[in-house]
């Protein structure tokens, strides 16, 4: 393995681990300038993923096969001969005592979408 | 798979023009929405649920000083449990089959203006039910909640006197417990009004204002005749309850055309009317909080 790709690698661990971070401290921020400078710093933070996950796939031949192959395909990515929207999103599995997840569970292919709060959201 | 009560497996639509109806759907209702901006958002719970619990509290004292710890001391207590049931806001919009078959064969993006149409509707609907409730249906709002605090507004056609009763009314919530931070929310009218240099300050009404209402200055033509109000956020005072979040669902063909249904399910609470002070032209007619 090349330090390069154990480089990606550690960093993709890192930021991901990040926006967990960032997203908690958001849910505890009592100051809705706080929690927005959270969130930013947070969407920051998916950007990065992002650009990491497209460098390994150029430095993983490996890897990029298995974002192509049919392990992605079963997530809703794209799988052989398959578009990346053609599959359906799978529904999560409820976490043990998470009534809540269990509940929204019935919204198949329409939860990551929602309005939310607009907590501390100027007006247009 | 098991069947979402969504019904859009049954609809002809590709995932990507579902996709293109949820963005859209989502950000004209965020464009739109007031109320959400400055109260707090409880869930969502879930579409399953219909109907939520709340307490209600008023009138606690302060709290005791004293060395040894023996004086008593009134127990912050609930007034009164709330059972709300959880309404559906709705509006339904159609899409016609020929415009679906017309985007397919020229390859062209199905055009989504009716879901959008619908999706504002349904934010106007909301913020009125925040603010005014449905008094058929049996909800307060914000602008007539039960044991609000009432002031008689100054003529704000005169600049500064929509800045001074946001100071007197900061000060009366203040005085009664209620420490910020706040939001000011206002009609149109009032809005524009603000939009003056305040005395010779060479600075605007509205960004005086602002300086107060750290939570924000907001503008809803949900308000209606009611210049305005000011509210001590926090959800303690009240928040918005969440069973499901807006979304769009498929409800069937129909002469061949498909019928769709843009819908949320929420109930405003609000467990301390005292945290609200209306502005009201002429005499207020609501009572004072304890």
């Amino acid at each position: 393995m090349s330090a390069d790709l154990k480089l990606l690698r550690l960093t993709l661990m890192r930021e991901l681990e990040t926006i967990n971070q960032y997203q908690d401290f958001a849910a505890a921020a009592e100051d809705p300038a706080v929690r927005e400078l959270m969130e930013h710093l947070m969407f920051e933070e998916k950007e990065h993923v992002a650009e990491l996950t497209e460098m390994l796939k150029r430095y993983d031949a490996d890897q990029l096969k298995h974002f192509h192959g049919e392990h992605a395909a079963r997530f809703g990515g794209s799988g052989a001969g398959e578009s990346p929207a053609a599959a359906p999103d799978p529904e999560p599995p409820a976490a043990p005592g998470a009534p809540e997840a269990a509940l929204s569970a019935g919204v198949r292919g329409a939860g990551a979408l929602t309005v939310g709060s607009l907590l501390g959201q100027p007006q247009p | 798979m098991e069947k979402s009560f969504l019904n859009r497996e049954e609809s002809p639509l590709s995932d990507q023009d579902w996709q293109h109806i949820d963005e859209t759907v989502v950000n004209v209702a965020k464009r739109m929405l007031v109320g959400r901006r400055f109260l707090h958002v409880f869930g969502p719970m879930g579409v399953g649920i219909q109907d939520v619990d709340y307490d209600v509290f008023s009138g606690t004292g302060p709290a005791q000083l004293a060395v040894f710890g023996e004086t008593e001391t009134s127990v912050v207590r609930a007034d009164k449990r709330v059972h709300e049931n959880i309404p559906l806001i709705y509006k339904d919009f159609m899409i016609y089959w020929r415009d679906i078959e017309t985007s397919r064969q020229m390859g062209m993006p199905l055009d989504v203006s009716a879901a959008a149409a619908a999706s504002s509707f349904v934010a106007q609907r909301e913020d009125h039910m925040i603010f005014n409730g449905d008094a058929e249906c049996g909800y307060e709002g914000l602008a007539n909640a039960s044991g609000r605090i009432g002031m008689t507004a100054r003529d704000w056609s005169q600049p500064g006197n929509g800045f001074q009763d946001v100071v007197d009314g900061t000060a009366r919530l203040l005085s009664a417990g209620f420490y910020g931070p706040y939001a000011v929310i206002v009609n149109p009218k009032s809005y524009a009004q603000f939009h003056r240099v305040y005395a010779n300050s060479g600075v605007l009404e509205i960004n005086h204002i602002r300086e107060i209402a750290s939570s924000g200055v907001f503008q809803t033509p949900a308000l209606g005749d009611v210049p305005g109000l000011v509210v001590s956020c926090g959800i303690q005072n009240f928040d918005v309850a969440i069973g499901q979040d807006l979304v769009t669902a498929y409800l069937g063909p129909e002469n061949m055309n498909h019928p769709f249904r843009v819908f949320e399910s929420l109930v405003l609470r609000i467990k301390r009317p005292g945290a609200i002070c209306t502005f009201e032209a002429g005499r207020p007619a609501a009572k004072r909080a304890s």
